[in-house]
């Protein structure tokens, strides 16, 4: 009886710790499992058969049929470029130029990792539709309230995720994912 | 060994085991969530679904493009290949398939299609098609997976034409 019980015992705490750790790495995967290049972070392999398991569990939770490299990479930013994470709490300037694709878009979702629902209808700005600077730069502005030319609602979310979509992008990025220039994300006001 | 010792190490070892095997069948169980949610709304699989364009409320598959406007259908060639067509329009335009896993196993764009009709015949893996004529053959690695069409937006005021063009896509069994 007292070993049926320890086996039991064990059961439990194995089930808790294996899918509980199962879960936590997929929510929130290594570092190492990141290029980084500054709040941005990829893994040209997602999508891929050379993806890991863990990459491609992240894909399933976070990014489900997401395209192989060849076709479309995707950079991922949940913190602004101090490192804090991103809220619909605060204003950030998102400053970029354009990215060396056939088309680029940048995409603001929920925690719930869906479009955040806004009355405007505006979930993301790219290449085509965002207004520019007159050197050709673009200042998005990520915000729950109306603000700057190209205003990306931020919702009511605790945490908020940026998506950078490269379609067919230049060699060079493929080559060193982790330096070419992407979009700065800076903190403005906080509520 | 003392007998505590060996249960602990017993519980590190089927913790991790059991972890491994999460993290491992994880793509398929949410894969195969967002099939039977589909192949539930559509009535079956192997049916082309047109997405209407895509907004907040957009909840099947999460992190949706809102510039895209998508095609998919759920798969299963474990009987018969199917055949797919569509058309290609004047902007980004992309298929690409998944098995039950989530990889990307094939994918094409508009750029690399030989003419504006296109043709795929997917066929379950091993199998042979007797006439593919001017399809392309394509095996799939699961019998049942995913497959998608992406066409850029563009422009917003055009999208009626480009869901005209959307809706000439067609997804049929080959008997």
């Amino acid at each position: 009886m007292k070993f049926v019980l320890k086996c039991l015992a064990v059961l439990v705490i194995v089930l808790i710790l294996g899918i509980f750790s199962a879960i936590k790495m997929v929510n929130s995967p290594p570092e190492g499992a990141w290029i980084k290049n500054g709040p941005w972070r990829i893994n040209l392999a997602i999508g891929s058969k050379q993806a890991g398991m863990y990459a491609r569990a992240f894909v399933a939770r976070f990014g489900l049929f997401a395209l192989q490299k060849s076709e479309a990479i995707y950079y991922g930013a949940q913190t602004d470029n101090e490192g804090q994470p991103l809220r619909s709490s605060c204003d950030y300037r998102i400053e970029g130029t354009d990215l060396d694709a056939r088309w680029w878009s940048i995409t603001a979702y929920g925690s719930d990792q869906y479009l955040i629902p806004n009355q405007q209808n505006r979930w993301s700005f790219n290449g085509k539709n965002v207004k520019r600077e007159a050197d050709g730069s673009y200042v998005i502005t990520l915000s729950s309230k109306p603000k700057g030319k190209n205003w990306l609602p931020s919702g009511n979310f605790d945490q908020v995720y940026l998506s950078i979509r490269l379609y067919n992008p230049a060699q060079a990025t493929y080559e060193n994912p982790g330096a070419i220039t992407l979009p700065r994300i800076v903190k403005e006001e906080c509520r | 060994m003392k007998s505590w010792i060996k249960w602990i190490v017993a519980t590190i070892v089927l913790a991790v085991i059991v972890h491994l095997i999460v993290v491992k069948i994880y793509p398929n169980i949410i894969m195969g969530a967002v099939m039977k949610k589909l192949e539930k709304v559509y009535k079956g699989n192997n049916r082309l679904i047109y997405a209407p364009p895509t907004t907040d409320k957009s909840r099947n598959v999460v992190r949706p493009s809102p510039d895209l406007l998508y095609s998919a259908c759920v798969y299963d060639v474990s009987e018969n290949p199917i055949r797919i067509t569509a058309k290609v329009p004047d902007t980004y335009w992309s298929i690409s398939f998944y098995e039950s896993n989530t990889d990307n196993f094939f994918v094409k764009n508009d750029r690399q299609v030989k003419s504006r009709d296109v043709a795929f015949i997917l066929v379950s893996k091993g199998r042979k098609v007797p006439d593919a004529g001017d399809a392309e053959v394509i095996e799939a690695p699961t019998d049942k997976g995913f497959f998608i069409i992406r066409m850029l937006v563009k422009d917003e005021t055009r999208i009626n034409d480009l869901i005209a063009v959307q809706k000439q896509a067609t997804c049929t069994p080959i008997k």
